[in-house]
């Protein structure tokens, strides 16, 4: 079967594409599929940090659309987990570099050799979004709990929709369980209320985060923080498994993080 | 007839403003070579005097073909309407970028009509044309039904009435030339009778947005002072200002629950 190719997505910067492409790709792939991180944010690539290649990238994707490497050159294989792919974006180049019928074109190659083919996005609803929502069949909107992050996830689900893009599906990230319960951040429900599309994962606010960007490696490889337990979670609900949304606002910080070790402890064990 | 002896005061060399007297107050000629900041400087130095109409007149204001800004708009509301309580009947334009910027501004972009009793014969002679010709049933624009929320961004504009079977979220537009029904939250931007059409009405499941717009008027609205917020409303025109009634039959059956 092709893969699926989802594109990630959010209208507002810095709410979490990023982090949540390298950690939903390294997730599927530990559940033994064939994944590759596709950085569509031309020329302000940073995926490759974020999972910690950065020193391996010779070719990037410009340089496939221009011909002046082949695919197989370009991607750049992780070592730590079987079947993780990166393909870089270009540093030097401009957005203007691409266009979609070049990104759909890219899709259709990658898509024999894969089971998911994730996009990330730059932010914005111009041409860098246009041309990486083009080559993709679904989408992931990521949005914060915030008023303007929300308002602009809401323009870009409007226009994946009218692109045909499905299914449509919403992460929350930087959700802080105790702000919500004073009433000082938005909850789960008032953004799905706003969005009305489908939840796929609700990741909380996690020093784990910064750490792992730090150091180069999605933590959903190493399995110790909430927020990989959640993008894990995501990746289960992407292949159809059914698993209950955490029920994080119940928990108050301290006994929510006692809570989520427990979990951990437990989940560490079966894979 | 012109006014030229207050004119002489504020004239430039090659651009004044001048005035004319019309069946419904007074139009202002405003010339496009005048710049901006000029154009509010000569209207802010006439004398408070000529803005003092009867009470059944008004000022029409005709931009000729200036490209006019959002800006221009609000220092001429704020300046000149706000604060001389200046009624403006018109906001005219022959350029048509200006023409849809008034429009889209809740601004009334044509000159009353004239009189009362050709408004009457023009309607009568609608009616018999009704009769004889089936196809003029079709000018009424009619119904713009949408079963899908409108999201930020997108923008619906109809010369008819629109009945919306979801939610307007912020930054989403319903432009109508008629009434607007939105049948969930309302918290994008609503324009009923945008194109001079003060018989329309605005009804919103949930009111819940800074910012209404019906026929010429523009209201804002905050959760502290207006009545009907988060509340089911229905929005009018009464005696030419917006009233916002709550729907007491929708509501109290909601605080029951
Ligand atoms: N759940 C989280 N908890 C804590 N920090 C987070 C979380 N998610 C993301 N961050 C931090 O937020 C910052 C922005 O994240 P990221 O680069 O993934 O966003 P982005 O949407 O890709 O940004 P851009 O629009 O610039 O591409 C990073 O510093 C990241 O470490
Ligand atoms: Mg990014």
């Amino acid at each position: 079967m092709p893969a699926r190719v989802i594109v990630v997505t959010s209208g507002k910067g810095g709410v979490g594409k990023t982090t949540s492409t390298a950690n939903i790709a390294a997730a599927l792939a530990k559940f033994g599929k064939k994944v590759v991180a596709v950085d569509a944010d031309v020329g302000l690539r940073n995926l490759d940090v974020i999972m910690g290649l950065e020193n391996r990238v010779v070719f990037n994707f410009i340089d496939v659309i221009e011909k002046t490497c082949k695919l197989s050159q370009a991607l750049v294989k992780d070592k730590r987990v079987p079947g993780l792919y990166l393909l870089p974006a270009a540093q030097t180049r401009t957005k203007d570099a691409v266009n979609p019928q070049q990104m759909i074109e890219l899709c259709e190659e990658l898509k024999p050799d894969f089971d998911f083919i994730l996009l990330d996005c730059p932010a914005g609803i111009e041409g860098g979004f246009k041309n990486a929502a083009a080559g993709a069949d679904e989408a992931l909107v990521v949005t914060t709990p915030e008023i303007p992050a929300v308002r602009d996830a809401d323009r870009i689900i409007g226009m994946l929709e009218s692109m045909g893009k499905s299914p449509i599906r919403l992460i929350i990230n930087r959700l802080r369980p105790n702000m919500v319960q004073d009433g000082d951040m938005l909850a789960k429900d008032d953004i799905l209320d706003v969005l009305s599309i489908d939840l796929i994962g609700v990741v909380p606010e996690d020093e784990g985060v910064i750490r792992a960007t730090n150091n180069g490696e999605p933590m959903t490889m190493t399995l110790d923080s909430p927020a990989a337990h959640a993008y894990l979670n995501i990746a289960e609900r992407l292949l159809g498994n059914d698993v209950p949304l955490m029920d994080l606002e119940s928990y108050t910080s301290r006994g929510f993080f006692s809570w989520i070790k427990k979990l951990f402890k437990r989940r560490t064990r079966q894979y | 007839m012109k006014i030229p002896a207050i004119l002489s005061r504020f004239k430039k060399p090659d651009a004044k403003i001048t005035f004319e007297r019309t069946y419904y107050g007074i139009k202002f000629f405003l010339p496009e070579s005048l710049s901006d900041d000029d154009l509010l400087r000569t209207l802010a130095g006439i004398h408070a005097g000529v803005y003092k109409l009867p009470e059944n007149e008004g000022l029409a204001l005709d931009f000729q073909n200036r490209a006019c800004s959002g800006k221009l708009i609000l220092k001429l509301l704020a300046g000149l309407v706000w604060r001389n309580g200046v009624k403006i009947v018109a906001w005219l334009s022959s350029n048509p970028d200006t023409k849809k910027l008034f429009a889209l501004s809740g601004l009334n972009i044509v000159e009353p009509a004239q009189e009362i009793n050709n408004l009457k014969h023009a309607a009568e002679k609608t009616l018999d044309s009704v009769d004889n010709n089936n196809e003029v049933i079709n000018e009424y624009p009619g119904w713009k039904i949408i079963y899908n929320s409108v999201r930020g961004g997108q923008r619906i504009e109809t010369e008819g009435d629109v009945l919306l079977w979801g939610h307007l979220n912020a930054g989403a537009e319903v432009i109508a030339g008629g009434s607007v029904i939105v049948a969930g939250k309302l918290h994008g931007l609503v324009h009923a009778g945008a194109f001079g059409r003060n018989d329309v009405f605005i009804w919103a499941g949930i009111f819940e947005t800074p910012q209404v717009r019906i026929a010429n008027k523009l209201c804002y609205a905050d959760k502290q002072s207006t009545t009907g917020w988060l509340k089911t409303v229905l929005i009018t025109l009464e005696n030419g200002s917006p009233l916002i009634r709550e729907d007491k039959f929708i509501n109290s059956r909601m605080e029951e629950k």
